[in-house]
């Protein structure tokens, strides 16, 4: 029965599934990667330069498990919520609380399930590049070979089932404590509900908890603070991503008066829009300053790198990409859901280009919000840590931050328009009357 | 007296992989200004994809639409999308109104999507006719189902469009609700000489109207032109 729920809330919806499926094939791809190389450079005969391999491989690996742990649990609490007018039906017709949360919990699942393979067989080739690039550069130490083998496989799989677990319970506890009642009107906003005081308090206890991280990683040796910095960066972008409706409601306050003033109808609409779905606008903010921190953070550490490090240049790839694309595909989550509300838009006469107008408005806000909590994130940390570190934030040129800015609004933009062309092309009617 | 809406051979295929689906078969109907049509007829019978191919929502496969003297069913979605905006109005069973905006900005949607300025006055008032005075700044999710389509009639006449078109737009509410959103499309017609093109389930929508197109099987089987009691 459970099941049967499970895949009718599949169909239901498909781009949640598909969202959560790509965000966990990332995952598996980064996990399996750092692990093989982590796990090769610790087996390969003991020298100088295996230690700093191995010891940089066990750092990368903990960094892209703790990425995404945190990516994937947003992303399938995400999931869960779009689909919370499926769920209030089902609580309608009699399931209990108990059966969402084991409907979402097989779901996830299934998803961790599929993405495994095809996550680790990605992972798999992107640790052969990444050690070929290794060799090219001699940083092989002797007698080192790739072996991926199944500790990458074990490991991925643990995050992909815990991380998956943890964020479906998250929101389907959210989602099976709704009245059936009140989610059912079709007039209700999605994403529009109140964020609540615990997450309020949840925020701020974060907030606190990177403060006194980074005051501790400022008294630790600069090797021990530099080996600090992604963990206090995780913990502000968690209250970060606890904080993002205010945040984006504070974003929105700012963006309002100037997109009012010159975006036309287009600009009015977004402004109403991101005030009355604070959450969503949140679940859009949190990826876009995950990204932007982890980057600026890290060309600041780089500004005290000498020669360039293979392995160091690599990694940071690595997962700036993972981020890159978790954030997109977020984004991409956020506007597929939203094919009623464009077509109703067009059939009271919308042109297409005032519908992609209203997306770019709504991409500023969310640009701005998430690129700027983004930019607050890593001062908050490279400004005490940097000078620990010899690494100072100032050290870091003016057109590094000025390019930073651009790509995070450049990433929302694209991402936001990727799907819209598929959406504009349904015939306006078709997308009012479609049930999902 | 000249007609508004001028169906004329119109058919509509549609296909389902092999097979092909009727909506509409050589279908010819002409309607005239400042009345309420009512388009009734068993489910499949073609009504929606009738009022849809009007509305300029939807193109006949062969066939042509004219509204106000313009043929449609040759114009490109560009063009439609403006005619839409400025000369039709729009009712549905559901799902009309933004649920991000109030329901005096939903009511303003058509005329700011054209570039024209805010009139909070004129949505005011528009919303006032519709017996809403008091509410501009609700939110849909605020609105009980009767007063949302209030809002969308609103919405629909503010334009003073050509025709304003309505799929089932008492389907989803109780009957004395349903009497009253009735009345006031009725209204729109008697004392504002509004077009309404209504299509319906509902016997009492039928009755009230001042001529009915019963279709069966993509054709017109009755055309009942009534005095609407």
């Amino acid at each position: 029965m459970t099941t049967g729920l499970a895949t009718a809330s599949v169909r239901a919806r498909p781009s949640a599934f598909a969202g959560v499926f790509a965000a966990l094939v990332f995952s598996a791809t980064v996990v399996t990667a750092c692990v093989a190389i982590a796990v090769s450079a610790a087996q390969a005969p003991a020298s100088a330069a295996q230690a700093a391999l191995s010891e940089m491989g066990v750092a990368f690996t903990l960094l892209t498990v703790y990425l995404s742990v945190f990516v994937i649990g947003q992303v399938m609490s995400l999931a869960v919520a779009q689909r919370r007018r499926e769920s209030a039906l089902l609580r309608a017709v009699g399931a209990g609380p108990w059966q969402i949360r084991r409907m979402v919990a097989v779901e996830a699942l299934c998803a961790a399930l599929l993405a495994l393979p095809v996550g680790y067989a990605l992972g798999a080739l992107l640790a052969r590049v990444w050690f070929a690039g290794l060799a090219g550069a001699g940083s092989v130490p002797d007698g080192m070979a790739l072996r991926t083998g199944l500790p990458p496989l074990f490991a991925a799989f643990g995050v992909l089932f815990v991380s998956s677990q943890l964020g479906g319970m998250i929101g389907a506890w959210r989602a099976s404590r709704i009245r059936p009642s009140e989610a059912l009107a079709g007039s209700q906003v999605q994403g529009g509900e109140r964020p609540g005081r615990v997450r309020g308090f949840a925020s701020l206890a974060f907030l606190a908890a990177a403060g006194a991280l980074t005051v501790a990683s400022t008294v630790s040796s600069a090797r021990d603070a530099a080996a600090q910095i992604p963990l206090v960066l995780l913990a502000y972008l968690v209250a970060i991503g606890l904080a993002g409706p205010w945040i984006g409601r504070l974003a929105t306050a700012v963006a309002a008066p100037l997109l009012r003033r010159f975006g036309g109808v287009a600009g009015e609409l977004a402004v109403a829009g991101c005030r009355a779905r604070a959450r969503r606008l949140s679940a859009a903010i949190t990826p876009i300053a995950l990204v932007t921190a982890f980057a600026l953070a890290k060309f600041v550490s780089l500004t005290g790198a000498g020669a360039t490090d293979w392995m160091e240049v690599f990694g940071t790839l690595l997962y700036a990409g993972f981020a890159g694309l978790v954030a997109a595909n977020t984004l991409v989550m956020l506007v597929l859901e939203r094919l009623r509300e464009f077509s109703l838009l067009r059939t009271v006469g919308a042109e297409k280009r005032q519908v992609v107008a209203v997306v770019v408005a709504e991409g500023a806000v969310t640009a701005l919000a998430g690129v700027g909590a983004g930019v607050l994130a890593a001062c908050a940390v490279m400004v005490p840590l940097g000078a620990r570190t010899g690494t100072p934030v100032s050290g870091l040129p003016g057109w590094v931050w000025a390019a930073t800015l651009c790509c995070g609004a450049a990433l929302v933009w694209a991402a936001s328009c990727a799907p819209l062309g598929r959406m504009l092309r349904v015939r306006p009617i078709e997308g009012v009357l479609r049930r999902t | 007296m000249d007609a508004v809406l001028e169906l004329t051979h119109v058919t509509r295929t549609y296909r389902h992989g092999p097979h092909a689906v009727h909506a509409l078969r050589d279908l010819d109907a002409r309607l005239y200004a400042h009345s309420l049509t009512a388009v009734t007829g068993p489910s499949g019978s073609g009504k929606s994809t009738l009022l849809q191919c009007a509305a300029g929502l939807d193109r006949p496969t062969s066939g042509t639409v004219r509204l106000a003297g313009r043929e449609i069913s040759a114009m490109g979605e560009r063009e439609l999308t403006r005619l839409r905006r400025a000369r039709i109005g729009f009712v549905f069973q559901s799902f009309n109104l933004l649920p991000t905006l109030t329901a005096q900005e939903n009511v303003l949607l058509p005329l700011r999507l054209d570039g024209r300025r805010r009139d909070p006055v004129r949505a005011r008032r528009m919303l006032a006719r519709v017996g809403l005075d008091g509410r501009a700044d609700a939110r849909p999710g605020e609105l009980s189902g009767g007063q949302q389509q209030r809002v969308a009639i609103a919405r629909a006449l503010i334009t003073e469009p050509d025709v304003v078109f309505a799929d089932e737009p008492t389907g989803a509410l109780d009957q004395d609700t349903a009497a009253g959103v009735l009345e006031l499309l009725r209204e729109a017609v008697g004392e504002h000489g509004a077009t309404v093109v209504v299509v319906t389930h509902d016997p009492a929508v039928a009755a009230r109207a001042d001529r009915v197109l019963r279709l069966a099987d993509g054709r017109i089987a009755h055309d009942t032109v009534g005095v609407p009691a």
